[in-house]
């Protein structure tokens, strides 16, 4: 599930439950029956669960897309460097480029 | 929200506060819903058996009643039961205030909220501490407690306007 389907997952169900415990109440009011409240709204939460829970295709349709590798910085460039003094600054590897995006895990 | 274990924490907590609030907007409804005052016929005909137990030797009772009253409109929808119960009151030279319990019952159907007892036997004996119940007044009371499903308990009485003098002599 990418980032934006997370986001989207979460807000389908608070809008059903929402819904569904408004429905829940006015159905056990005009019956006057508190157990039908009861099943109504279990019957939402399981049907919520089942929308937002599993990591369904259509929460797969943003992927992140990530930056490309840069390639890796050879050893020889700034060896001799090394060697003449240990007060010259020499930055042994290249800081990194701005603007690449946050590595977050992505399961599923 | 990026696992299936953390979904269902996030959903199954917001499934939880959803319950609660329907569970209060229920509590203010029937709060706000007036209750209706059962109609109650209640008095005490006659006593079958008036003596002095032989075992803690204190005044008993055997009291014939009856009882009449319909609280099938204050089962709605966030009762789940009523605790009706019919209290003797009198007064004695050692004790101000007497309450005693001669009927309960614990209703939980609407179809068992009507209750019509003529002429019937109360449930429990009538007893007093001691021997003072020759010649009493009695006065009977219809208390009943309404126990919701969700909210707190809410306690009622219905005061009989009849009163009942007890025999001046035991039964033999």
């Amino acid at each position: 599930m990418d980032l934006k389907g997370q986001q989207r997952s979460e807000r389908y169900f608070v809008i059903l439950m929402t819904a569904v415990t408004a429905v829940a109440f006015l159905a056990g009011y005009v019956v006057q029956d508190l157990r039908i409240s009861m099943a109504v709204f279990t019957g939402g939460v399981v049907v919520g669960f089942i929308v937002s829970m599993p990591n369904w295709p259509i929460y797969k349709v943003d992927p992140l897309v990530w930056a490309k590798a840069e390639p890796p910085v050879s050893e020889h460039s700034d060896a001799t460097s090394e060697t003449s003094s240990t007060t010259a600054k020499t930055p042994r590897k290249k800081a990194p480029v701005s603007g690449t995006p946050m590595k977050l895990r992505s399961r599923g | 929200m990026n696992s299936l274990t953390s979904r269902m924490n996030t959903l199954g907590t917001h499934a939880l506060t959803c319950l609660a609030a329907m569970a209060v907007v229920v509590i203010v409804t029937s709060y706000v819903t007036p209750r209706p005052v059962p109609e109650t016929d209640l008095s005490i005909k006659s006593v079958k058996t008036f003596q002095v137990s032989w075992r803690e030797r204190n005044d008993q009772a055997a009291l014939i009643f009856n009882f009449q009253t319909d609280l099938r409109p204050l089962m709605d929808w966030n009762v789940f039961g009523i605790y009706a119960s019919v209290v003797v009151d009198y007064e004695t030279d050692l004790y101000e205030k007497n309450e005693i319990v001669i009927w309960d019952s614990v209703i939980t159907k609407k179809q068992k909220a009507l209750i019509k007892k003529s002429a019937d036997f109360a449930k429990y004996l009538f007893k007093d501490y001691g021997h003072d119940l020759r010649g009493k007044e009695l006065s009977l009371r219809l208390k009943y407690v309404i126990m919701p499903f969700v909210g707190a308990m809410q306690a009622y009485e219905i005061a009989s306007n009849k009163t009942f003098t007890m025999p001046r002599n035991y039964t033999s």
